[in-house]
């Protein structure tokens, strides 16, 4: 009993990590259909800073390091996203892996290729005793800063009249736009969000793992990226439920799988992505009617 | 003056050419329809005037100013309100949240907020089904909720594109009621369709609309005798298509 709960502690928390990974790349998906796989150097820029910013007092460095990932993600919209704007998809994607592997690149001049290491709150690794169940408070806070940030989201999405400009903007740019919605500021705004989210995950990608490299962020924003797909590619919320479906699958197959096969678990991830698309392409979270044209 | 003037508007997708030197004119508080079989270029007129497509050449003037390179978000700002083909509801959204995007465009939030309420006893419907998603309404109760989240920009010029397009024909007389309800109301107003029936009861004037090109303009009379009209400019067969 106590060790289903320890899975399903950690399944969570890996979930909750996959969901904001998600979210940040569905949000830019939704309005522009732009696939940005430089959201992994957003979220490995989080972690160096964190570290660069090593001596400051702990909040007011996620703090500032939170304001300067929404800055670069809006900056980098302004530079590299904004004159394709209205290209084809394959161009716009082409950019992304541009802005990907100039910033990567960027930080192996700076920081070298090594993997560097940095403990960044490891107190919170300190188990907890609850219920008979030893939950590292890192997990708990992982879970409640997701939670956190999901109902703000929903909260901005459903009761401001921004929010609604946004979720219509993702439903039907043209539309909105012939609406009065503001096209630049709509996508501004998404990409400064995309930035806190992606800072969020750096910081608890970082407190979990201690280790930067400069293509940490790959493998979370790839994660991220086939979670909006298996949740159903241009809705939010099967964004998330994507990302905790695979980060569930993920634990789980981790603790079901015989110990030779371990190291294939993500193969086994995958081939269930796969699994799961042949049985629903449109995604396991969107109805055939609303499934995205592309 | 006139309110709208369009001279010489030329718009491509590519190489083909959707509109040939297209002149039109809208005169404030009158209502204009521009008939035309499908993909006679009517719904690019609109777009086009709207600004969701860039012309490739020709002027469109609101009031004397040229409005060709502005985006749409600036143009609805300028009081051009369009209601599309095939209505384009949020339908994933609430009918009140659909409505609220009408109000995006207005500085005057507590004037929106009531003309927002006005609208609801207008159209009754809409009030009662505030809280349900919008894809769930009927197609005429989509279209009724489409012009009211047109109106709710507070339009000088409302653009409206084949009001009747997949209604049943008593839900597209209810339509055209309230088309008529708005002219009346002095509201000026655009609308194209395919079915000049619908057109001849509504509109000051009209202009034909064929492959691009305007073929013929005048009083609503030149679309008098349906059956001379559709063998001329669409082919139809006597006594189809144009019955109700």
């Amino acid at each position: 009993m106590s060790q289903a709960v320890q899975v399903l502690v950690d399944a969570l928390s890996v979930g909750a990590l996959y969901a904001l990974s998600a979210l940040g790349i569905g949000l830019i998906f939704g309005i522009m259909r732009l696939i940005n796989f430089a959201h992994g150097e957003f979220i490995a820029l989080g972690a160096y800073l964190l570290m660069v910013m090593g001596g400051l007092w702990v909040p007011l460095a996620i703090l500032l390091m939170v304001a300067a990932i929404a800055v670069l993600a809006m900056t980098t919209e302004r530079i590299a996203f904004r004159p394709v704007r209205n290209a084809d998809p394959a161009t716009m994607l082409i950019t992304s892996f541009a802005v990907s592997y100039l910033l990567q690149n960027l930080y192996r001049l700076i920081w070298g290729s090594r993997p560097l290491g940095f403990d960044f709150l490891s107190v919170l690794g300190t188990p907890i005793l609850l219920a008979e169940v030893r939950v590292p408070t890192l997990q708990l806070m992982t879970l409640g800063v997701t939670v956190i940030l999901l109902l703000a989201l929903v909260l901005f999405l459903t009761r401001t009249h921004f929010g609604i400009e946004m979720r219509a903007a993702a439903l039907n740019f043209r539309m909105s736009r012939l609406l009065g919605v503001r096209a630049d500021r709509v996508i501004a705004v998404a990409f400064a969000m995309s930035g806190v989210l992606a800072a969020a995950v750096a910081a608890m990608h970082l407190s979990q793992t201690g280790t930067l490299t400069p293509v940490m962020g790959l493998q979370l924003a790839l994660v991220g990226f086939v979670s909006t797909i298996v949740g159903g590619m241009g809705s939010l919320p099967g964004a998330v439920l994507g990302g905790f479906f695979i980060g569930i699958v993920t634990v789980l197959l981790q603790t079901a799988l015989p110990l030779d096969l371990r190291p294939y678990r993500d193969a086994f991830v995958f081939g269930i992505v796969i699994l799961v698309l042949l049985v629903r392409p449109q995604g396991l979270f969107l109805s055939a009617q609303t499934r995205e044209r592309i | 003056m006139s309110l709208l003037r369009i001279e010489g508007l030329n718009v491509r997708y590519g190489p083909v050419a959707a509109l040939r030197q297209v002149d039109l004119e809208v005169a404030a508080g009158e209502v204009v329809g521009v008939v035309g079989p499908n993909g006679a270029g009517k719904s690019s007129l609109l777009l086009s005037i709207a600004g969701a497509v860039q012309p490739a050449g020709g002027a469109i003037l609101l009031d004397g100013s040229p409005i060709g390179a502005l985006r749409p978000e600036e143009i609805v700002r300028l009081g051009i309100a369009l209601v599309p083909e095939g209505r384009e509801i949020f339908g994933e959204l609430t009918v009140e949240e659909n409505l609220k995007l009408g109000t995006t465009v207005r500085s005057d939030r507590a004037a929106a907020q009531g003309h927002l309420a006005d609208l609801m006893e207008a159209f009754p419907i809409l009030r009662e089904r505030r809280a349900q998603r919008a894809g769930k309404l009927s197609g005429g109760e989509q279209q009724m909720l489409a012009i009211a989240r047109a109106l709710l920009c507070r339009p000088r010029l409302l653009l409206l594109d084949e009001p009747s397009l997949g209604l049943a024909p008593l839900i597209t007389r209810q339509v055209y009621r309230i088309l008529r309800d708005l002219r009346r109301d002095g509201i000026t107003i655009l609308v194209v369709e395919q079915n000049p029936v619908r057109v001849r009861h509504l509109a000051d004037r009209v202009y034909l609309l064929r492959t691009g090109e305007i073929a013929g303009q005048g009083t609503p009379e030149i679309l008098g005798r349906p059956e001379d009209l559709e063998a001329a400019y669409f082919g139809y067969r006597k006594g189809r298509g144009a019955a109700s």
